[in-house]
């Protein structure tokens, strides 16, 4: 029998969506607290006795009392599993912080906390896991380094666990906090290097790997979710690594231009497409393009409104999509009159581009629509 | 439109058929005074254009004549675009209509009305008559008494015709409906964003900026918080980090160690000081007593002196005793001499005293005997004036007529006078006239009668006896004649009483008597002067005599011869006795004064003497028992023994001193001091460590307490929910005020093109008013708005005044103007009108009326204008044609 073991990684209990509306994140939130259930069964499913998260199990170091009892909780109820977690750098262990107060409160007994570098066997001769835990947000050191001397039985197969950025992946000053070699497996023979910290999934070498968390929360990151079912057969055995499907919605991101009514029609069917069910899906829309007024009111309805309604969440940047009144706008505006003079001096504004334009702009569209209500109430 | 001739019968004061005629296209007037029947032409004129002939409205009703009752008949005739019409109605009775029209056709009834109605551009009358919506225009053109002055009012219809007329002229330019309703919801939008005269956000938007800065200060109040729990959570550290400190060393091992080796030291030094101590207080012991016993040398030595000395001072106190005895006995001898001179004094003294005691009695014994003389002749001159005020007395006795008697009888004669008047009041008058010398034998109640002319007061029966002739009795009939002769009788009777008791016969003889004794009792008053004037009472000078006439008999021979000087003599002698009794009196107390002088020196002398004795025999006394007492006392210890026990006091001494040099150069390096203050300074150090780590231990708990009681509240989480909320907050308000200025700007267009608009569609009739305001009003501007109200008017300054401000007069100049105007733009565009102003203008001053005369007349060039006043005077200069009212033609007005 192989030792098998659940890798997962980033649940980031708590975190809140700051461009979503209420409901919608509190569904979110949601989503991530069901994560650690679905983990929990799939462990069951697939009999691993073992669930090892790789750090930022919570958003914060320091989350809300409820937020913190709902994720116990939740691996509470499985206790067949024993889930083993380390401290990342959302959630880094600092003296008297989070990770103090929860073992000072107590823990399930199937849950366990590293929050010190050193060996623990979680399968009594069998496994033993080496946890990185960081104790602050950004360490400029490899907090993996202490493993390569670790001692451990013979025969015990030794598994790494880590937060923060494999040399060489990324670029940014960010991701360049939390150094961990690529290569510390071999240096510090483990069988396997659980990481966490990129949010999708990444195989960094065959015993090395970012997990990705087990619900998506951004646009950058594509899929749904994942977590990792590794299977060591002995120490010193390459693992096998499957990955499980954990999230219940999609992030995508669309970029379009639009033109005219057909262009808006296509986008429309185009966005109802997108993800398994369009109710668990959100997309940050791109829209550029020119509209007539009349287009433009028909964009607003059948895009931001109606197609809007159908998805999770869509988050619309069109700050390119341009109205350009037309001289049918211009007509159903008003043939002359007052109306249609003013129409005509904010189109004049509109088309100086001064610092107006956009302001003459909305408020053409604004003119168009009003009259159009007043035309339909006196129809 | 231009009016012909007017025709009426039976038209409320008109009974007789009337015409006005001979109206010219331009203008006219109609002048009259009040009651000539102006406003009944108007009404004319109304009634046939506006109401419906077969009307029974009760302004129909009042156009009959009130006596006569007929039907009013009216006819018009009129020119419409150079065609002639005719228009006939009666009202009330066999009522109908008709019109004859250009081309000869004759319209009747309805069709006549509906045919004026198209013709003139006015609506059907109500069936309360017409109102200023179904008269249109013509409500505004034809103005009537006292409706000139303010602002036109134009009813919808008239609104509607001049509308019209405009957008015929400039097109439609405010754009209908939309036009209205698009500002409006712009403005309504706008309004629920911002208030609308500063532009401050309101409503939904105010509440969204509200909350910005609510959650701006929650999170400012969390990241405060979680700061606060960061610090905690260090000091926490900084505790932890210090009791272990404090717990992983020796240190408190190695105190504990000095401190033990501390106490031993104390023990020891304390040991050694005790016996310098006990040495030095035997030292201090030993040093008393050799310091005792040379006192001992000393105190003898002292007192051999002492004994000396006392033997000096003995020997001159008995040589001072003996110099004032010595003077004791001077004194005594010079004393004798004073005694002797104080003798004879006294003896001069005693026969100067005897001398004048003889004097004093020789002027005493004569002084009395001389004032007994005047007391005796004092009491004779007393005794007479009593026996004078005793004869006054007795002579005002004599005469009883007092004051009070004589009032009684004065009072009892008035009352007989009374009584008598009366009686004689009452009587009858009995009058005689006889011859004189007839009257022999006529008797009057038995009494002759003497007077020929006598006049008898009868009371009583008169018996008149006529002799020969026989007797008359008159019976006075007086009622109460008892009466009044029982009043006369006590009256006489109380008088004699009163005269009886005087002594007088008469009154007179009373006074008289009552005179008499006034005077006499005025004597009695100078006899009563006389004796106060004697002034002492009678017996205390008898007292005094008696008194002098017993000393006198009592007086001793010797005294008796006394009366032998002379008073004078007596009285030098006495003088000089007690001057010469004075000198000799000073002479002895003199005498007396030297010797006891001499006598207090002496004694005083004695005294001294005394004194120096007794201090001579005590200190004889004293020296001798002191000196048998200090021989005694060398006897018992004499000096040499003395001298050995100093010797002995001073070895113990020097002894002892060594002794302790010994002891103090043998003590050990540190004080008892110093080591006790080691010893409490290593107690409080370990106090103060044992005392740190329980504090430490308390903070710790106090501070992990702190931080178990904040972690649930999750601050980090709570801060990201908050700085959520207020990015959502902060998006909400950016999006409000881009609606804010995306419907800002929309609705200032909206004003801006409106406003523009209006100027446009207004101009037509703004232009034709302006040449008009000019002449009245240089470079001034009136400003209407859309409805054609006038709002205001600008003048020079640039300043608009609200066209309720301006004065009645210029309010209604104005309003004449903007009717021209109206009817000026409805003729240019082929439409009827026509100006009709009754008793307009009349609150014009002079200038402006010439002014607005000149405006009429060029007016009435394009316009026919008809005037009615019944000012001929202030409408002289106008220069219109003036109309008269005409009788007219029965049979083309019939009435019914």
């Amino acid at each position: 029998m192989p030792f098998r073991f659940i890798h997962t990684a980033d649940w980031q209990i708590g975190k809140v969506f700051r461009f979503v509306d209420d409901a919608t994140m509190g569904v979110l939130q949601q989503a991530r607290l069901e994560a650690i259930t679905r983990i929990g069964a799939l462990a069951t499913d697939y009999s691993a006795a073992h669930v090892l998260v790789a750090g930022d199990i919570w958003e914060y170091e320091a989350p809300a009392l409820r937020t913190r009892n709902q994720t116990l909780e939740r691996m509470r109820a499985h206790d067949d599993v024993h889930w083993h977690l380390l401290p990342g750098n959302h959630d880094a262990h600092q003296p008297n912080g989070l990770w103090d107060q929860l073992r000072q409160r107590g823990l399930p007994e199937n849950v366990h906390i590293y929050t010190a570098p050193e060996v623990s066997e979680i399968e009594p001769g069998v496994a033993a896991v080496l946890p990185a835990p960081l104790q602050h947000r950004r360490s400029l050191s490899d907090l993996t380094e202490w493993m390569d001397h670790a001692r451990t039985d013979h025969g015990v197969i030794r598994i790494g666990l880590a937060h923060g950025s494999v040399r060489g992946f990324g670029t940014n000053e960010e991701q360049r906090a939390n150094p961990i070699e690529p290569t510390r497996p071999e240096a510090a023979r483990l069988d396997y290097l659980a990481l966490g910290d990129w949010h999708g999934p990444i195989e960094v070498n065959e015993r090395c790997r970012y997990s990705g968390t087990p619900e998506t929360d951004s646009f950058q990151t594509q899929g749904t979710g994942t977590a990792l079912l590794v299977d060591i057969e002995t120490a010193g055995v390459a693992p096998r690594v499957q990955s499980l499907d954990t999230g219940q919605y999609s992030w995508t991101s669309v970029s379009e231009s639009v033109s005219d009514w057909q262009d808006i029609d296509w986008l429309d069917q185009y966005l109802r497409s997108l993800g398994r069910e369009p109710a668990r899906t959100l997309v940050s829309l791109t829209v550029d393009g020119a509209l007539s007024l009349a287009d433009m009111e028909y964009y607003s309805r059948k895009i931001l409104e109606e197609a809007s309604a159908s998805l999770a969440h869509l988050r619309v940047n069109d700050d390119d999509l341009y109205a350009i009144p037309s001289d049918d706008d211009m007509d159903a505006i008003d043939a002359g009159g007052i109306v249609r003079a003013a129409a005509d001096r904010l189109r004049e504004l509109m088309e100086d581009g001064g610092e107006q334009a956009d302001i003459a702009s909305e408020a053409l569209q604004r003119l168009f629509i009003e009259q159009q209500r007043i035309e339909s109430r006196s129809r | 439109m231009k009016l012909r001739s007017l025709s009426v019968n039976q038209f409320k004061k008109f009974t007789s058929p009337h015409v006005l005629d001979g109206i010219t296209d331009e203008l006219n007037i109609v002048v009259g005074p009040n009651e000539l029947g102006k406003s009944t032409l108007l009404d004319a004129l109304r009634a046939v254009l506006f109401e419906r002939y077969g009307s029974k409205a009760q302004v129909i009703q009042r156009l009959q004549n009130d006596r006569s009752q007929a039907a009013p008949v009216v006819e018009l005739v009129f020119d419409v675009e150079g065609g002639e019409y005719a228009l006939t109605k009666r009202f009330m009775k066999r009522e109908f209509a008709q019109l004859r029209c250009p081309d000869g056709t004759l319209l009747e009834s309805d069709a006549a009305e509906a045919e004026l109605r198209r013709l003139l551009g006015f609506k059907e009358a109500g069936s309360r008559g017409s109102n200023p919506e179904s008269l249109g225009m013509w409500g505004v053109l034809w103005v009537l008494q006292g409706e000139s002055f303010g602002r036109p009012e134009l009813a919808d219809s008239a609104q509607a015709s001049l509308s019209a007329g405009l957008e015929s002229e400039v097109g439609e330019v405010l754009g209908g409906r939309r036009g209205r309703e698009l500002p409006q919801a712009i403005e309504r939008s706008l309004a629920e964003l911002v208030t609308a005269s500063q532009r401050r956000p309101r409503g939904q938007y105010k509440d969204a900026l509200d909350h910005v800065v609510e959650l701006g200060y929650q999170l400012t109040d969390q990241k405060r918080q979680q700061r606060e729990i960061a610090d905690t959570i260090e000091q926490l550290g900084a505790a932890q980090g210090r009791l272990l400190e404090l717990e992983s060393d020796d240190q408190d091992q190695t105190y504990r160690e000095a401190l033990t080796t501390a106490r031993a030291e104390l023990r020891e030094a304390e040991q050694r000081q005790l016996q310098i101590s006990a040495a030095q207080s035997e030292l201090e012991n030993r040093s008393r007593q050799l310091a005792q016993a040379h006192q001992a040398v000393d105190n003898r030595e002292q007192r051999r002196n002492e004994l000396a000395a006392d033997d000096d001072e003995l020997e001159q106190s008995a040589k001072v005793l003996s110099d004032l005895r010595d003077r004791e006995a001077d004194a005594q001898q010079r004393l004798e001499p004073l005694r002797q001179a104080l003798q004879q004094a006294e003896e001069r003294t005693t026969n100067a005293e005897r001398e004048e005691s003889y004097w004093r009695n020789a002027v005493t014994v004569i002084t009395r005997a001389s004032e007994l003389d005047a007391l005796r002749s004092r009491q004779s001159e007393i005794d007479s004036a009593l026996e004078r005020l005793a004869a006054a007395r007795r002579a005002v006795a004599e005469i009883n007529v007092d004051d009070e008697l004589m009032q009684r009888i004065r009072e009892a004669s008035t009352a007989l006078e009374r009584a008598n008047a009366r009686l004689s009041g009452a009587a009858t008058r009995i009058t005689f006239d006889f011859d004189a010398d007839h009257l022999g034998g006529v008797e009057v109640d038995g009494s002759a009668l003497t007077d020929p002319q006598a006049v008898v007061n009868a009371i009583r029966p008169v018996v008149i006896v006529i002799p020969q002739r026989g007797q008359i009795v008159v019976d006075p009939a007086i009622a109460d004649v008892a009466q009044l002769s029982g009043q006369e009788r006590e009256a006489r009777l109380a008088l004699a009483e009163a005269l009886a008791q005087a002594d007088a016969e008469s009154v007179i003889a009373a006074e008289l008597r009552r005179d008499e004794r006034r005077d006499r009792e005025a004597r009695v008053e100078a006899a009563i002067e006389e004796v106060a004037r004697q002034g002492t009472n009678r017996d205390e000078v008898a007292q005094q005599l008696h008194a002098h006439e017993v000393w006198r008999s009592a007086l001793a021979p010797d005294l008796l011869a006394l009366l032998a000087h002379e008073r004078n003599e007596a009285e030098r002698m006495l003088q000089d006795a007690q001057d010469e009794l004075s000198r000799c009196r000073d002479s002895y107390r003199q005498a007396q004064s030297a010797l006891e002088q001499r006598r207090q020196s002496m004694e005083m002398l004695s005294g001294e003497v005394r004194e120096q004795q007794g201090v001579v025999e005590l200190a004889t006394d004293m020296l001798k028992r002191r000196r048998t007492a200090f021989e005694s006392e060398v006897a018992q210890t004499p000096d040499a023994e003395l001298g050995e026990v100093v010797r002995a006091a001073a070895s113990a001494e020097s002894d002892m001193s060594r002794e302790i040099d010994a002891l103090q150069a043998n003590l050990p390096p540190h004080s008892a001091e110093l080591l006790q203050a080691r010893i409490d300074r290593l107690e409080e150090v370990i106090k103060t460590r044992d005392s740190r780590r329980s504090d430490l231990g308390s903070e710790i708990s106090r501070l992990q307490g702190m931080i178990e009681a904040r972690e649930g509240a999750g601050i980090e989480e709570s801060i990201e929910h908050t700085s959520r909320e207020l990015d959502l907050a902060r998006q909400r308000c950016a999006r409000f005020e881009r609606q804010a200025a995306v419907l800002d700007l929309l609705a200032s267009t909206l004003r801006e093109a409106e406003s523009e608009a209006k100027e446009r569609y207004l101009a037509p009739v703004l232009g034709r008013v302006h040449p008009y305001l000019q002449m009245l009003f240089p470079k001034a501007a009136i400003r209407m708005d859309e409805n054609f109200n006038i709002v205001g008017i600008s003048r020079q300054s640039g300043y608009e005044e609200g066209f309720d401000r301006l004065s009645i007069g210029t309010q209604e100049q104005i309003a004449v103007l903007v009717r021209l105007a109206f009817a000026e733009m409805l003729v240019d565009q082929g439409a009827p009108a026509a100006v009709i102003l009754d008793d307009a203008l009349v609150f014009s001053d002079d200038q402006r009326m010439q002014l607005m005369f000149d405006i009429l007349t060029h007016a009435a060039k394009r316009v026919q204008i008809i005037i009615f006043t019944c000012r001929e005077q202030l409408f002289d200069g106008l220069g219109a044609r003036q109309l008269k009212l005409m009788p007219g033609d029965a049979d083309s007005l019939r009435s019914a």
